[in-house]
């Protein structure tokens, strides 16, 4: 694209993008593990904290041309399911008997 | 041929026919399933001591390997699933007298995670090992539904557990554009004599702190002693043991043997292993003084424990990692039976408070003995198994020239005493409590508690079988546990 061009041109993506993106998303879940109250919250956080990984893979097998981190992938999307239904479940149980989903009502465990 | 009739596969198998037996059989007559449970898991611990003795094949596409450390350390997680498995047919639960089924499987399942991750030697292996055993875990430590406390460990394990699979997944997505690859040996060929790229040590970092979450290494532990206090206890005691050794295990399996063991990796992550190894010995030790529950109380004698097992393998030689395997086996066999008698004691008094403890020593002398005896290996007092452990962690720092983690061990190991001889006092020196339970400790707990302790020193004693262990867990492809007939 010439000089004065008036569609801004950001040069190609490349997998730094994808990388610092995904690393970008990584912190933004870890803060909302750390930081929110909700446990419904938290656990949507911990699938950001593994669709940034997920991304990274996607795009290491895009840019180096290689088949198992795609495959990683799957592998990784099953773990997140099952491992968040049954957060669900446990949650639904904890509701029935608190009344709350607030994370730091579930303080009976406290020295 | 024989791959087939590995532990892991029979594990599972065991595991599914127990919940097939729960829906075949009907509902008044299911008093014998916790007691086929636990006769197939003595039946499992037997076949997987036989195995070990027998040359296996690396197989299943060279993502797992049989080597030393699994033959050593199969055993080393069936057992801790006996013990689960007898202590989860002692375990109430609400009314229904009988456990359920999936309380029963769901460790089987787990177990068969523990023993993939022995052998694994790829990272994509050992996330979904890891999972297996993470996900039985959480709704194993949420499963007494209607108490809250065991709901919110359930809860509380599950949050922690996902944040180190994220850290997990995320250390192998590095690891994938750093190296393009998981495979273990293919890592070491690719690492091997050049100086490790930012994004090579920024996977490792990751992928170690995901490990330090299961070893609940300080600053990862601050979930530990809730957990371990709000789940029940047979599954406590399966946590504590079993799946922080797995933690270990993973450490030795990546930094000692596997794609890790490299001088550009060990340059930068040495210092970081010690340091946490000192805070997490620190906090451990520290912070068990003011403990009055017995479960909380052990969770921070596990955190120092695991604090100890750091330094020594910190030190990132054949020597640490030795340590590492044998103080491994010194606190399942000094922790095992302490969860045990929580168990009864729960059952008799209703809660773990340290306060139970208090005229022990008069109104039930055997399990006083015993218990004395765990508590005082733990605080590794000479000549029990305990002094051993400690001893060869602070010849390991002293012979790596690490000094600060030598004095800071030691002088905790001090401190540590103190602590590990409350319980005992109480036993011995207080008086007992106004109110006397109706109820007495079963017969066998005397038994099991004194033979507990007379291997701690007999062993203390006499540790040729277990330096041999270590040993055959550190051959390189030891094809035989046992030395050839």
């Amino acid at each position: 694209m010439s000089e004065g061009s008036p569609v801004m041109n950001f040069g190609e993506i490349t997998l730094s993008h994808y990388l610092a993106l995904s690393s970008l998303l990584f912190l933004i879940g870890l803060a909302g593990v750390i930081l929110r109250r909700s446990l419904l919250i938290i656990m949507m956080s911990l699938e950001l904290l593994l669709n940034a990984a997920n991304l990274a893979l996607v795009a290491v097998g895009r840019f180096q041309g290689l088949p198992d981190p795609q495959v990683a992938v799957f592998f990784v999307i099953t773990v997140a399911a099952a491992e968040v239904s049954l957060g669900l479940a446990i949650l639904v149980a904890i509701f029935r008997i608190r009344k709350t989903t607030a994370a730091d009502q579930l303080a009976s465990l406290r020295f | 041929m024989s791959g087939w009739f590995c532990p892991e596969v029979l594990l599972v198998l065991a595991g599914v026919v127990l919940i097939l037996a729960d829906s075949l059989v009907a509902d008044g007559k299911k008093g014998w399933l916790p007691k086929l449970a636990l006769v197939i898991s003595f039946a499992l611990l037997g076949w997987t001591l036989w195995g070990a003795g027998q040359p296996m094949p690396t197989s299943w596409g060279n993502l797992f390997v049989t080597d030393g450390l699994s033959l050593v350390f199969q055993p080393f997680f069936v057992l801790c699933l006996v013990g689960v498995t007898f202590m989860s047919v002692r375990y109430p639960m609400g009314k229904e007298e009988v456990v359920r089924a999936e309380f029963l499987a769901l460790p089987f399942f787990s177990t068969a995670g523990l023993c993939l991750l022995a052998s694994a030697r790829d990272f994509l292996a050992i996330f979904l090992a890891l999972e297996l055993v993470a996900i039985s875990l959480y709704l194993l430590a949420a499963f007494h539904r209607s108490r809250a406390a065991s709901l919110e460990a359930g809860m509380k394990l599950l949050v922690m557990g996902g944040l180190s699979t994220g850290f997990l997944v995320m250390g192998i997505a590095w690891l994938y554009a750093a190296t393009g690859s998981t495979d273990f040996s293919k890592i070491l060929l690719d690492q091997a004599g050049r100086p490790a790229s930012l994004a090579f040590l920024l996977a490792v970092g990751l992928i170690l702190t995901g490990l330090a979450f299961k070893i609940a290494a300080v600053p990862f532990h601050a979930w530990a002693p809730d957990v371990y206090e709000g789940a029940p206890t047979p599954i406590t005691s399966f946590l504590a043991i079993a799946s922080k050794a797995a933690g270990f295990v993973l450490l030795l399996r990546v930094f000692g043997l596997g794609a890790f063991a490299l001088d550009s990796v060990a340059v930068v992550f040495r210092p970081v292993l010690l340091t946490l190894g000192i805070a997490t010995v620190t906090l451990g030790t520290l912070a068990a003084l003011p403990q009055r529950n017995l479960k909380r109380y052990l969770a921070y004698s596990g955190i120092a424990h695991a604090g100890y097992m750091l330094l020594a393998f910190g030190t990132l030689g054949e020597a640490g990692m030795g340590t590492l395997v044998g103080y491994l086996w010194v606190y399942l066999l000094s922790s095992f039976p302490v969860f045990i008698f929580i168990l009864e004691m729960e059952r008799v008094h209703g809660s773990a408070d340290l306060r139970h403890l208090d005229g022990l020593g008069q109104r039930d002398p055997g399990v006083a003995l015993g218990l004395a005896l765990c508590f005082l290996s733990m605080a590794g007092l000479p000549p029990l198994l305990g002094f051993s452990a400690k001893l060869s962690v602070f010849t390991t720092l002293w012979n790596a020239g690490e000094v600060p983690g030598l004095v800071v061990g030691v002088v905790m190991a001090v401190v540590g005493l103190g602590f590990y001889l409350m319980p005992i006092r109480a036993m011995y020196w207080e008086r007992e409590a106004d109110s006397i339970p109706a109820q007495r400790f079963p017969a066998f707990l005397v038994w099991i508690l004194l033979m507990a302790g007379f291997f701690q020193l007999f062993l203390g004693l006499q540790p040729r079988p277990l330096v041999r262990l270590v040993e055959r867990s550190l051959a390189p492809t030891s094809s035989s546990l046992f030395p050839e007939k």
